[in-house]
């Protein structure tokens, strides 16, 4: 077979997933090289520490190569799918340690002001709609709402830790969280019909 | 374990959806989602919003060698994983990366042989599958020591199985064999026999109508 077509770097984000765990030697440095600062964009942000955020956007990997084939296109890009897996192994790592307090003005600032940043142009267009729908939905949020669902959702705080992060009881804590996901789920859903 | 009031249910799936709550409560939320459906939609549409929210992180570029430790910590992992896997390779089809994770089976002890940056071992070619209707999804060919090949197809939304086909350069069929589809939706990868010139790739339902097509161009 002659060497034409696209160029490793070009071909679909499912195609380099699949040679990433079939062992593909090009195709497996395409793939962590195209996704590795998403991953530890995602982990630098939950774990404090350089050291550990490298540690769990390495896993990130790892699990991801074990389980290439668990991955459902139709949830989402494989962009998406690696930051869920790193989200909740940082998590994981974050709940082994005390919980120190989190920056949760930065870490909104940083969701809701910086774009997205996919690495290259077309992915970006394939992920604006959801993306940028659910970054407005999220900035019209009153801030305490926005700030509880950031804790829970990104930084893994359980409503316990959101209240003693905020200051506030309980129920308050579980009533913003609740509140900020029926309106980003309401603003996902209306925007965007269904459609795989 | 308590069986939950939909009631219930309702108000824990945001900390379920967002990986927040207690142990104790998402096995109670799980437990009644998979009886109750109105509550297993709701607890999706919001675990659609918690996916979504990681997706809202921006980038960082990882320490200098981050993509060198990676590769290697698997490639030292990837020689011992599943070594019955391979096995049955040969046989069975196997749906989307399940191939794929065979593939590394197969590949045991030769994982990313050399340094990845200068292996020039494989070039990939992609081509449209098309049906009647339009685009139905994409063919990828590696040619390489391990020439393999993945198909994505997605038309209607009907579930059941289809076969795969593909024709080599002599015109001769060649059976990938049978895979699921479901929702309109499949997903499957595999080895190809050494040697093989791919010419076009064929999806066909168990009664013969043909659903979908491709010819490759890079044969
Ligand atoms: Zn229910």
């Amino acid at each position: 077979m002659r060497r034409i077509g696209p160029r490793v770097e070009d071909l679909p984000d499912e195609a380099l997933l699949a040679g990433f765990a079939a062992g593909d030697p090009e195709l497996a440095a395409a793939f962590v090289r195209t996704f590795q600062s998403k991953v530890y964009g995602v982990a630098r942000r939950i774990v404090a520490d350089a050291g550990t955020a490298e540690d769990v956007a390495q896993s990130t990997f790892e699990r991801a190569w074990r389980h290439a084939r668990t991955y459902d296109p139709r949830r989402g890009s494989v962009g998406a799918w690696l930051g869920i897996i790193a989200r909740n192994l940082a998590i994981d790592a974050v709940r082994v340690r005390p919980v120190v307090p989190v920056d949760a003005t930065a870490l909104l600032r940083a969701m809701t002001e910086e774009d997205g940043g996919a690495s290259r142009p077309e992915r970006a267009a394939l992920e604006a709609e959801s993306v940028t729908t659910l970054r407005a939905a999220l900035r019209q949020l009153p801030t305490e709402q926005a700030r509880a669902i950031v804790l829970a959702g990104i930084a893994g705080l359980s409503a316990n830790q959101v209240a003693a992060n905020e200051r506030i009881p309980l129920g308050t804590a579980k009533t913003r969280i609740r509140t900020a996901m029926l309106k980003l789920r309401s603003g996902l859903h209306q925007d965007g019909p269904d459609h795989a | 374990m308590h069986d939950l009031p939909c009631a219930t249910c309702r108000d824990l799936c945001p900390e379920v959806a967002l990986g927040a709550a207690s142990a104790e409560d998402r096995a109670d939320v799980l437990a009644h989602v998979e009886r109750c459906a109105g509550c297993a939609a709701l607890l999706r549409s919001m675990t659609d919003v918690g996916d979504g929210l990681a997706a809202l992180v921006p980038p960082m570029e990882p320490p200098p060698g981050f993509e060198g430790r990676v590769l290697s910590a698997i490639r030292e992992r990837g020689g011992r994983a599943r070594p019955a896997f391979g096995q049955r390779l040969r046989s069975r089809p196997l749906t989307v990366a399940a191939a794929v994770a065979a593939a590394v089976a197969l590949a045991a002890g030769g994982w990313l042989v050399g340094e990845t940056t200068s292996a020039p071992s494989s070039a990939a070619v992609t081509s449209a599958l098309v049906s009647r209707q339009g685009t139905a999804g994409t063919v990828v060919l590696v040619s390489g020591v391990r020439p393999w090949i993945s198909m994505t197809f997605h038309v209607g939304s009907a579930s059941g199985s289809v076969e795969c086909e593909v024709q080599d350069a002599s015109g001769r069929l060649v059976a990938l064999g049978t895979f699921p589809i479901v929702h309109g939706y499949g997903s499957w990868a595999g080895p190809l026999p050494q040697g093989t010139t791919v010419r076009g790739a064929w999806v066909v339902t168990p009664d013969g109508r043909m659903l979908a097509w491709s010819a490759i161009s890079g044969g």
